[in-house]
């Protein structure tokens, strides 16, 4: 069974993927905040982690980054979830290299707005664990 | 050696040169006539011999109230004004005019030169600019809005999903979490519809002659024992400091939303014990308010947004995001500005300055001075 770590600060959002995510035979962990996630992430080692961006203590960008320098880590694909328009940054090169400007951190595997689709959803997680 | 100023560059400079400038030249005399002109006025203005200035400029039929050239021709001074007026063809013109008083001898001065710049241009490009800024502003709040509302849409097909995930798996358990989940989205919706109405509508702002330390005061004692249950040291650092007049509701607002969420970040740091110090002081006529804390400080990324309407780092239903925006409302309504430092993992530190100078005027003053204009 495949594990899918969720990392985000709003419970609501914790408890609809692991659902969704548990209901399409996922194992599902979660954390509520960045330093948490990373703790989780070197514990569960998971197959997928979807990370929200906006998070107390650390931020999803910082714990991204901490992700891929982790030699443990750094394979596993990760899903960025979060409502802020602003995840644009993310997928746009340049704004992304203004957030993480080392090179050697590749841009993240997808990069999802919320509210997100059940099915689409569903279908990018099944794609990046496959 | 210096080239020779021939007397050909000589007649130029005093007969061409005064229809060559790029301005509208007249010279008029203490009746209020004017006596000559250049071309460029001329053809602004049309024929202007044997003409009153306030005639050619404005076409009215007497004296301007606040007439430049009566005062250059009491004082001797020069001075520069903004004024409206109408051209040949009836157009609306806005010019800066420069009054230079044309001195004798013995003091006297029997003509003053006007010197104007066409500035409707400009002004058109003015009020285009506070027009965009303004449709901007609305932009930015309507995104913010729908960036809310996609959260609390997220939310509630969230609590939908887990109440139908729990029926088909008859798990009560499931069922009523996601019960929880739609209950305490419509709590959000509420509060967040609530909060976004009172920024919209603002407050109207109630000036009064205070004394600022006053109101750090005020804020730390009432946040001190709060601050003190979660860890956090609440000090207050102040400098003697003279009377200011400010909104006082409004600085406590903005001084307890700093407050809180230098509290905030200290929570959602790591360490052991923090503090929190709201200090004043003036420099240079500034007045400071500052508030440090050594909580989690921000990433560049979170640095970004620290402005953005609705965009909030705090736990669920903690915060709308729009604590700081409407600090930054108020300081900017004083004339004042935000600016903040921090360091991830170290703090941050909010300050609001103030130029006495640019304060709002005391009541009665700013009265009087609205009815003077009025005149």
């Amino acid at each position: 069974m495949k594990k899918v770590l969720v990392v985000d600060d709003e419970q609501s959002i914790v408890i609809y993927l692991t659902t969704v995510l548990e209901d399409s035979g996922y194992a599902a962990c979660s954390a509520m905040d960045g330093q948490e996630g990373l703790g989780m992430a070197r514990r569960e080692q998971p197959d997928l982690i979807c990370l929200d961006v906006m998070m107390p203590k650390r931020s999803g960008v910082s714990l991204y980054e901490e992700i891929r320098r982790d030699p443990a880590l750094q394979s596993t694909p990760v899903m960025f979830i979060s409502a802020y328009n602003r995840i644009r940054d993310l997928r746009n090169p340049v704004t992304f290299r203004k957030m993480i400007p080392d090179m050697a951190i590749p841009q993240p595997d997808l990069c999802m707005e919320k509210p997100i689709q059940v099915l689409e959803f569903l279908e990018a997680v099944s794609k990046l664990t496959g | 050696m210096q080239p020779e100023i021939t007397p050909d560059f000589h007649r130029w400079i005093s007969e061409e040169l005064f229809d060559h400038v790029p301005l509208a030249i007249c010279v008029v005399d203490r009746q209020f006539r004017i006596v000559e002109a250049n071309e460029r006025f001329a053809k602004l203005y049309g024929e202007w011999r044997g003409r009153f200035c306030y005639d050619v400029y404005k076409g009215r039929n007497e004296r301007c109230d606040r007439c430049g050239a009566a005062k250059t021709f009491r004082d001797g001074k020069t001075r520069q004004r903004e004024e409206e007026g109408v051209d040949r063809q009836g157009n609306a013109t806005h010019y800066v005019v420069n009054i230079v008083p044309v001195l004798r001898g013995n003091g006297d001065v029997p003509y003053v030169i006007e010197m104007s710049r066409n500035i409707a241009e400009l002004k058109t490009l003015q009020r285009q600019k506070l027009e965009a800024e303004r449709l901007a502003a609305v932009g930015q709040t309507v995104a913010g809005l729908a960036h809310g509302i996609k959260n609390l849409i997220m939310g509630l097909e969230g609590g939908m999903y887990v109440v139908n995930s729990g029926l088909r798996s008859s798990n009560e358990e499931r069922l009523l979490q996601g019960w929880k989940m739609l209950e305490e989205d419509i709590g959000r919706i509420s509060s967040f519809v609530k909060e976004f109405l009172e920024f919209a509508k603002g407050r109207q702002p109630t000036v009064d002659t205070i004394q600022p330390n006053d109101v750090a005061r005020k804020v730390v004692a009432s946040f001190r024992e709060r601050a003190a249950r979660s860890g956090v040291e609440l000090r207050l650092d102040t400098e003697e400091l003279e009377e200011a007049t400010m909104d006082e509701e409004g600085l406590h607002a903005c001084l307890t939303n700093l407050v809180l969420n230098a509290i905030d970040a200290c929570v959602m740091s790591t360490g052991e014990t923090h503090h929190v110090v709201l200090s004043t002081r003036e420099r240079d006529g500034v007045l400071t308010f500052e508030v440090a804390d050594d909580g989690c400080g921000m990433d560049y990324d979170i640095k970004q947004k620290v402005f953005t309407n609705f965009f909030s780092t705090k736990a669920s239903g903690k915060g709308t995001g729009l604590g700081l925006l409407t600090t930054r409302k108020i300081v900017q309504e004083h004339g004042g500005r935000v600016s903040f430092e921090s360091s991830e993992g170290e703090g941050s530190v909010f300050r609001l300055e103030f130029p006495r100078d640019s304060l709002p005027r005391p009541p009665r003053e700013g009265a009087a001075e609205q009815q003077s204009k009025m005149k």
